[in-house]
C-alpha cells in the first residue's frame, strides 16, 4: 500500500467488495460505479480487498475511500518474488486429495457442458489452507502433483515441449493459493460482493465456501470474454508445433489452456454467487452461456444522478453546434484512433469542427502519444484538443455532441452523463449502446433515437454519423430530447442503488449457508436461487418502472 | 558449525599432540573424516544455489576434498565457487548455447487434421459455422500477412460475433501500429537529423511507409488519400538531394501513388524516368499494364501481359495475365 489514506483497518464488515485492478488505483467506468455505489450506502460498512497484478502498477489512489469504508488491502498476484527461488525437497503428496484434485479438473474439462463443479470446489477449499492437505507446497513439490502434471500431459497436451507445459500450469495456478492464503486471513462480511469474475470472483468463491456468507457477482464488462479476446490475441504464448505436428485450423494448446483456465475460475465464481448481475440483456445472455444459472441472473443498469447533470442544461449556449467530445480514458480500448480519423474525415466537409479528447492520459502514455502523433500527422492541430482530466460540469456544457468510438463497452457512463445534460450521441454498436442510443422495450424506441451507432473501426460511418447530426439542427434537438427523457425514465440513479439496497439487505438478514439443515453438508447451491425469491429480469425499463 | 570446527581442531590437536594409547595416524585420519564431514555438509550450503546439486555428488565431492586437504580444503572450493558467481569470467563459448536435437513427436499426428487450413477463409465468413471454430480460423489467420486477409478481417468488424470483431480488430490495429510506429520515429528522427543523406533515407523510408499502409488495406477513405499525399509527398523530398534523382526505386514509389490515386498519365511519366535510371523495363511491366488499363487502352494491356516470360510470373500475376491472353 502507498497511500496513508488508504489504511483502514476493522475487525468485521457489512459488505466486502473484491476489486480487480479498479477502484481506487484506476479512474474509469467501474471505479466511478464502485465509488458511486459505496457513497450511495452511508451506513453500511463496507470493506474492500484489491487484487492487482504487481504493486508497482498501481502506485497511487485515484480515489479518496469514502467513510464507510472500514477496512481495505491490496494484494498483488505477480509480485517481485521470483518461483523456485529456494530449493525445495520431495514431498509424497496426499493421496485423497489429488484424487479429489483430478475429479475436479475433469469436471471444469466439461465446464463448456455446464458441469456443476461447485460442490467438489467446496469440498476443496479447505484443502488449500496452510495447513491442508493440498496447500501451496504439494502443489509445488509433491511427487502427486508431478506425476498429475506429467498424466495430463501425455493425455491432453498437443504441443511438443513438457517445459512450456509444466512451466505454464505452474504459473496458472499460483495465484490461487495467494488468493486461499487472502481468504483465511480476511476479515469476516455479511456479504461478500465481486465486482468481476476472474481472480476477484475467485477469491469470492472461496470465501462463500468458507464462510457460508452469500455471494454476488456484478459484472460490466464480461472479465472471461475479455480475457479470452486478450489471450487469443496474445503474442507472448508459445506454439511450440512443428510443420508436421501443426493442424493450422487449431487455436494452439497453451492458449486453449489459459482460455479454459479463465473460463473455469469465472464458472466457480456463478456456481458459488446468490445473485449473478449484468448491466444489460447482452451481458446477461452471455453469462449464461458462460455458465451462470439463469435463475440466478438479473440485470441492474448502470444510473446517474439526473438532476445534478440537468442543471448543466441551463448553461449550454445557443449555438450551431460543432464540438465533439469524446470523453474517456485514453486507452486501445477506446479506439481513439478511430475518433481522430473520424474527426479529420469530417473536417473536409465542416472545417469549423472541433474534436476534443477529455480523459487522463496517464494509463498508457505510449498509446497516449500515438493518438497525438496521428492528430499531428493528419495535419489537425486546428480541429483537434487533448484536454486531459476535467470536471464533467465544467466541460459538459460545451460539448455539443459526445463520441464513443469504443471497441468495447458494457454501458457506458459518458453516454448517460451527456444525454443528462442535453448532448446526443454518437457511439459504436458495443454493449449497450445501441439500447441507449435507440431504446430497449417498446415504450424505451418509442422516445426515438438519441444520436446514432455505427460500425466499430470505421471512421468513414462515424464522421458520416457526426456531419448528419451537427449539420441538422431539427434532428440534434429531437435526439436531445429522446436522450433526456431516456435517462429520467430509465437510468436514474435511484434505478440501479434501490435494486442493491434489496438484495444487501435480504443476503445481509440470511442465514449462513452451513447452518441451514441439509445444506448444512452442502454448502452448494441447488436448483433455484438462494432464498427461492430470485427473478430473472430481462428488461431494463421493467426494472425502472 | 562448532562440529566441523571442534573436530578440525581436534584433528591438528591429535598430530602435535598424540595420543599415547592409540596409533596417531588412525586418531587424526578418524577425526579428520568428522571434521571433513560435518565442513562438506556446512560449505555445500554456503554454495551458490547452481553448485549445490547433484546434492549428493557434491556433497561426497567436499567430504573427500576436505578430507584430503584439511582446514583449507573446503574453505578453497568455497571461495572459487564464490569467485565464479561474482566475477563470473567472459567467454566467447558462452555466447553459443547448445540446444537438443530436434525431435519429431509422432503423438501429435493423431491430432493432426491437414488441408483445413484452406477451409479458413470460408469457415470465417460462414455465419452458420460454431463460433468456436470460426474463432481458431480467425486465429490462424492472425499469421498470414495483411495485405491478403485485410479485406476479410475489415468485413468481419461487423460480424454478429463480438469475439470475431474484437480479434479481427485486434489484427487490423497490431498490423497497422507496427508500420506506425515506425514511422512515428522515422518522423521523430527527421527532426532531429542534420544532413542530407539521412534525410534522404529517412524521407524514403518514410514514403514507403506510408505506401506499406496502403499496400495492405490499412487506411480506407479520405485517409487512405491523405496517406497517399504523404507518401508522395515524403518521396518527392527524397528526391530532392541532388544525388538522389538517380535513386529509380524512389520513382517507382511514385508510380505507385500515381496509379493509387487513379492518375495513369502522371504514373506513365515517372515510370519513364524510372526505366530512365535503369530500373528493369521486364519488372515495369504488369505497372505499364495497369496504366494502360486505366487509359482504357485494352490492347495494349494484353500485349504488355504477353510479353512478361512464363517464368517471371508471381501466382497471384498468373490468372490475370491467363486473362488477358
Amino acid at each position: 500500500m502507498t497511500n496513508s489514506s488508504l489504511i483502514r483497518r476493522a475487525a468485521d464488515a457489512d459488505v466486502c467488495l473484491l476489486l480487480e485492478g479498479t477502484f481506487p488505483y484506476v479512474r474509469g467506468g467501474v471505479s466511478s460505479w464502485v465509488n458511486e455505489m459505496i457513497r450511495a450506502y452511508p451506513a453500511t460498512r463496507f470493506a474492500i480487498v484489491f487484487i492487482g497484478s504487481s504493486a508497482d502498477d498501481y502506485t497511487g489512489a485515484a480515489y479518496t475511500l469514502p467513510d464507510n469504508v472500514v477496512h481495505f488491502e491490496a494484494h498483488y498476484l505477480y509480485g517481485a518474488v521470483q518461483a523456485d527461488t529456494s530449493s525445495a525437497r520431495e514431498i509424497a503428496g496426499d493421496a485423497a486429495a489429488f484424487a479429489k484434485s483430478a475429479e475436479l479438473h475433469q469436471a471444469l474439462r466439461e465446464v463448456r457442458n455446464g458441469v456443476d463443479a461447485g460442490a467438489l470446489m467446496a469440498e476443496l477449499i479447505p484443502m488449500l489452507g496452510a495447513q491442508g492437505e493440498l496447500n501451496e507446497k504439494q502443489f509445488m513439490t509433491s511427487r502427486r502433483a508431478w506425476d498429475f502434471i506429467v498424466e495430463q500431459y501425455e493425455k491432453y497436451c498437443t504441443d511438443p515441449s513438457f517445459t512450456d507445459y509444466f512451466w505454464t500450469v505452474r504459473i496458472m495456478h499460483k495465484p490461487l493459493w495467494q488468493l486461499a492464503r487472502v481468504a483465511e486471513d480476511l476479515i469476516p462480511a455479511r456479504v461478500y460482493h465481486t465486482v468481476s469474475t476472474g481472480y476477484a470472483g475467485f477469491l469470492g468463491a472461496l470465501l462463500h465456501y468458507r464462510t457460508g456468507r452469500p455471494l454476488i457477482v456484478s459484472e460490466h464488462g464480461i472479465y472471461t470474454k475479455e480475457r479470452k479476446i486478450d489471450l487469443l490475441q496474445s503474442r507472448w504464448i508459445r506454439d511450440n508445433r512443428g510443420a508436421f505436428e501443426r493442424d493450422i485450423s487449431r487455436v494452439s494448446y497453451f492458449r486453449e489452456l489459459w482460455v479454459r483456465f479463465f473460463e473455469a475460475i469465472g464458472k466457480l465464481a456463478y456456481d458459488a454467487a446468490d445473485e449473478i448481475v449484468a448491466l444489460y440483456e447482452g451481458n446477461r445472455l452471455r453469462q449464461i452461456a458462460d455458465g451462470a444459472p439463469a435463475a440466478r441472473t438479473q440485470n441492474i443498469p448502470n444510473g446517474i444522478d439526473v438532476e445534478s447533470f440537468s442543471v448543466l442544461l441551463k448553461h449550454r449556449q445557443k449555438r450551431a453546434p460543432r464540438v465533439v467530445a469524446l470523453v474517456g480514458r485514453v486507452v486501445p480500448i477506446k479506439d481513439i484512433k478511430t475518433f481522430i480519423r473520424a474527426i479529420f474525415i469530417a473536417s473536409r466537409s465542416m472545417p469549423d469542427i472541433e474534436g476534443w479528447i477529455v480523459g487522463p492520459e496517464e494509463e498508457n502514455p505510449a498509446y497516449a502519444l500515438e493518438c497525438r502523433a496521428l492528430a499531428e500527422n493528419l495535419g489537425l492541430s486546428a480541429n483537434f484538443k487533448f484536454l486531459g482530466f476535467q470536471r464533467v460540469d465544467e466541460v459538459l456544457p460545451k460539448i455539443d455532441l459526445i463520441a464513443l468510438t469504443s471497441i468495447s463497452e458494457a454501458l457506458p457512463l459518458a453516454v448517460l452523463e451527456g444525454f443528462a445534460s442535453g448532448i446526443p450521441a454518437v457511439t459504436t454498436d458495443v454493449g449497450s449502446c445501441r439500447q441507449l442510443i435507440e431504446g430497449f422495450s417498446d415504450e424505451d424506441r418509442a422516445l426515438g433515437s438519441a444520436g446514432a451507432v455505427v460500425q466499430i473501426a470505421n471512421p468513414a460511418a462515424f464522421a458520416q454519423a457526426l456531419l448528419s447530426l451537427l449539420g441538422d439542427e431539427t434532428r440534434w434537438y429531437a435526439a436531445q430530447r429522446t436522450g433526456l427523457e431516456r435517462v429520467r425514465r430509465y437510468y436514474a440513479k435511484e434505478h440501479m442503488i434501490e435494486p442493491y439496497r434489496i438484495i444487501y439487505e435480504r443476503l445481509s438478514a440470511a442465514p449462513d449457508r452451513r447452518a441451514r439443515g441439509a445444506a448444512a453438508r452442502c454448502p452448494v447451491h441447488h436448483g433455484q436461487g438462494t432464498s427461492g425469491d430470485s427473478v430473472t429480469r430481462t428488461d431494463p425499463s421493467l426494472e425502472a418502472q | 558449525m562448532a562440529v566441523a570446527v571442534i573436530a578440525q581442531i581436534l584433528a591438528g590437536l591429535s598430530i602435535v599432540r598424540p595420543v599415547a594409547v592409540l596409533d596417531g595416524f588412525t586418531v587424526f585420519a578418524g577425526l579428520q573424516l568428522l571434521a571433513a564431514f560435518a565442513q562438506a555438509w556446512l560449505i555445500q550450503r554456503m554454495l551458490p544455489a547452481r553448485y549445490r546439486e547433484p546434492r549428493f555428488w557434491v556433497w561426497l565431492f567436499l567430504w573427500v576434498f576436505c578430507t584430503l586437504i584439511p582446514v583449507i580444503g573446503g574453505l578453497i572450493v568455497l571461495i572459487a565457487c564464490l569467485w565464479e558467481k561474482y566475477f563470473p569470467a567472459r567467454r566467447d563459448s558462452e555466447l553459443l548455447a547448445s540446444v537438443s536435437r530436434p525431435e519429431f513427436v509422432t503423438y501429435l499426428m493423431s491430432h493432426v487434421s491437414h488441408g483445413s487450413g484452406a477451409r479458413l477463409q470460408a469457415r470465417l465468413a460462414n455465419t452458420q459455422v460454431p463460433t468456436v471454430d470460426r474463432l481458431s480460423a480467425l486465429v490462424a489467420i492472425q499469421t498470414m500477412p495483411t495485405r491478403t486477409t485485410g479485406t476479410l478481417l475489415r468485413e468481419l468488424l461487423a460480424d454478429p460475433i463480438e469475439d470475431i470483431r474484437l480479434i479481427a480488430y485486434g489484427a487490423l490495429d497490431q498490423a497497422e501500429n507496427e508500420i506506425m510506429q515506425k514511422i512515428y520515429q522515422a518522423i521523430k528522427a527527421l527532426e532531429l537529423c542534420d544532413n542530407d543523406t539521412e534525410r534522404h533515407e529517412l524521407n524514403r523510408r518514410l514514403a514507403e511507409l506510408h505506401f506499406e499502409l496502403v499496400y495492405q488495406n490499412l487506411v480506407q477513405g479520405a485517409v487512405y488519400k491523405h496517406t497517399l499525399e504523404q507518401a508522395d509527398r515524403y518521396a518527392h523530398a527524397a528526391l530532392a538531394a541532388s544525388f538522389s534523382a538517380q535513386d529509380a526505386a524512389l520513382w517507382l514509389i511514385r508510380v505507385r501513388v500515381a496509379l493509387a490515386n487513379a492518375q495513369p498519365e502522371l504514373a506513365a511519366r515517372y515510370m519513364e524516368q524510372a526505366q530512365k535510371l535503369g530500373f528493369p523495363s521486364e519488372r515495369l511491366l504488369p505497372w505499364l499494364a495497369e496504366v494502360a488499363f486505366l487509359k482504357r487502352d485494352y490492347s495494349r494491356v494484353s500485349e504488355l501481359l504477353g510479353s512478361l516470360g512464363s517464368a517471371a510470373l508471381l501466382p497471384t500475376l498468373k490468372p490475370a495475365v491467363e486473362y488477358w491472353l
